[in-house]
């Protein structure tokens, strides 16, 4: 077994409201290894996204110790935070949210390979070629803007975005929720050839645990910011063992290709 | 099977940069009275559009046409109620409305004749703006229709997005009171108690204490089961979730699937269910239309549609779930530890 990519301990964040104080996330520990997808799964508001945001260092835990590729995240900052977090990127649900729209797509591809200096201002638009090609686009789209683009290519752009700066880790949060089946499809194909080629690791945040049996290793399943189960991710969802876990699987919509389904009154 | 309602051949055109993009094609089929009937589909299929063209909802600068025919058992006269048409049209973008209703100037007459009886009260066109969310932007479209039903009243309406339906100012206490107090004429303390037994029926936990709740006191869930419980207030012949459990979480998701299920049941409602889950559409529906591209299809039976597809779309759809038993991705990407 490798060393861990990111080691997560004790990871606490508490909000205030009112006079009370919550527990969002609540001494959680876990760890991805390189080349790996773990998988977060739970209800609303059982702390998954703010795991993400705390990963990321968008907000800072109460307690907790963040490892990354060896060394104290948490303790990171300034230029030395900068340089790491080109390893460690993200892809949130909504691309339409994450991007300006009126950028054009050149643009908001250019941004990563400037800021963290992957190329140079003369390589830049054949690394932004490559970058499209890489995500199965054609070059043609770099003039276009944001917001003229389908769902499915705006992903791939923020796909194409995060590996910009060749990362070992990539936190997508709901990446493919807000997409039509058949491209989800397509982009969690995508997700896997970039993982194989590239030895990347996914924390990947889902409410979906189709999506999640079809594409995690292992899968930690979160109930009120705390871990209920974890483990081999086709494992768990076969047999949880939690009583969220098996509030998950028993909720997630089945098709029964075979029999009559629907046509039963299961009143 | 007595159809509730047959479409035939509606068309709905949207203008969009200058061009016209068609939303619905040609499209007919019968919805049974009490059946629980899905559309499906994925964006741009034409499924909300459709699920607006049928409530009378569609913003009024789309171009309509063909019919839909509604079959409604005691249905209450047309013009005892003042469709939002007739409330001054204060848009100047929608100058062009009238041009448009081309072939169905009939229908749009016996809507406005209902202004003769001068039962217009401004609270009923406010009302619906209430209930279904952003009526308040839309106007009845020109569709000839027979014995247009009423939203609010005959057709109950479920959006996505509960707190863009909701009055954020408005207690869940008055607003679902307000569709008893419009629809039914009942006087505000029955409507209040009818109110509370809704959130009863709807399983909201300490009704009381959601009667006097603002919506963003709420989660989403309950947000949703009180968006449901207007919906259903005034005791709707039809009721209309276009996807109404697609931003809430897979728990969440069932509980509210379960009980629109239930309430469809108890009351004898007619049930269209519009959504992208063709999985969820297949445990609630007993007959399920597939649209694609503002076109009809394929429409059958759940089990037919889920077990032996006719259309290789449908069987598309059907093979892009992914299942907890799914075939994993990951073997197929060979993607190693």
């Amino acid at each position: 077994m490798s060393r861990p990519l990111l080691a997560v301990s004790g990871l606490t964040k508490r909000y205030r409201r009112g006079d009370k104080t919550i527990a969002a996330v609540d001494d959680v520990s876990f760890d991805i290894r390189p080349g790996e997808t773990l998988a977060l799964a739970g209800p609303s508001g059982s702390g998954k996204s703010t795991i993400a945001r705390l990963v990321l260092r968008l907000i800072e835990p109460d307690a907790g110790r963040i490892e990354f590729e060896g060394g104290d995240f948490l303790a990171l900052n300034g230029a030395a935070l900068r340089a790491r977090r080109a390893r460690l990127q993200m892809v949130f649900q909504d691309p339409l949210a994450a991007f300006n729209p009126r950028a054009t797509v050149a643009r908001v591809l250019d941004d990563p390979l400037r800021i963290h200096d992957v190329a140079s201002r003369r390589e830049r638009p054949r690394g932004i070629a490559a970058l499209l090609e890489r995500v199965g686009l054609s070059a043609d789209l770099a003039g276009r803007a944001i917001h003229e683009i389908s769902g499915g290519q705006r992903q791939r752009i923020a796909i194409a975005r995060a590996i910009a700066t060749k990362p070992s880790l990539i936190v997508l949060d709901e990446a493919v929720s807000a997409l039509d089946v058949s491209v989800r499809r397509q982009i969690l194909q995508l997700l896997l050839d970039l993982q194989r080629e590239e030895r990347i690791a996914f924390l990947f945040i889902s409410h979906d645990l189709g999506v999640i049996s079809a594409i995690a290793h292992r899968i930690v399943i979160l109930d009120a910011g705390r871990v209920a189960e974890s483990g081999d991710a086709r494992a768990v969802i076969g047999a949880p063992q939690s009583a969220i876990g098996k509030a998950l699987v028993a909720a997630a919509p089945k098709l029964n290709r075979t029999s009559t389904q629907g046509t039963a009154d299961r009143q | 099977m007595t159809a509730l309602l047959s479409i035939r051949d509606l068309m709905v055109t949207y203008r969009r940069d200058g061009s016209e993009v068609a939303a619905l094609k040609h499209v007919s089929f019968d919805v049974a009275a009490s059946e629980r009937f899905a559309i499906i589909g994925e964006s741009g299929s034409g499924k909300s559009t459709l699920a607006l063209a049928i409530a009378g909802l569609l913003p009024g600068s789309s171009k309509v046409g063909g019919s839909i025919e509604w079959k409604l058992p005691n249905l209450r006269l047309p013009h005892s109620f003042a469709p939002p048409s007739v409330l001054p049209d204060i848009s100047p973008t929608r100058g062009e409305i009238g041009s448009l209703a081309a072939n169905s100037s009939s229908a749009t007459l016996e809507i406005g004749e209902g202004g003769d009886e001068g039962a217009i009260s401004p609270q009923v066109g406010e009302m619906s703006g209430r209930t279904e969310g952003g009526a308040t932007e839309r106007r009845p479209s020109a569709i000839a229709t027979s014995h247009m039903p009423l939203g609010g009243r005959d057709i109950g309406f479920v959006f996505q997005d509960p707190s863009a339906s909701l009055d954020p100012v408005m207690t869940v206490g008055e607003q679902i009171a307000e569709v008893a107090h419009t629809h039914l004429g009942l006087s505000w303390s029955q409507s209040y108690a009818r109110a509370k037994a809704l959130l009863e029926r709807v399983r909201l936990p300490d009704p009381d204490a959601a009667l006097r709740a603002y919506p963003h006191q709420l989660s989403g869930g309950q947000k949703q089961r009180v968006a449901i419980a207007a919906a259903i207030a005034a005791g709707p012949k039809l009721l209309i979730a276009d996807e109404a459990t697609s931003a809430l979480d897979a728990i969440v998701q069932a509980e509210i699937v379960a009980l629109i299920r239930q309430l469809v049941a108890e009351d004898g409602m007619t049930l269209l269910f519009v959504s992208h889950d063709i999985a969820l559409a297949a445990e609630l529906a007993e007959r399920i239309a597939v649209f694609r591209h503002g076109e009809l299809v394929e429409l059958g039976a759940t089990a037919q549609i889920v077990a032996t597809p006719r259309h290789a779309y449908t069987r598309a759809l059907l093979d892009a779930h992914l299942g907890l038993d799914a075939e994993p991705l990951l073997q197929q990407a060979g993607a190693s530890r």
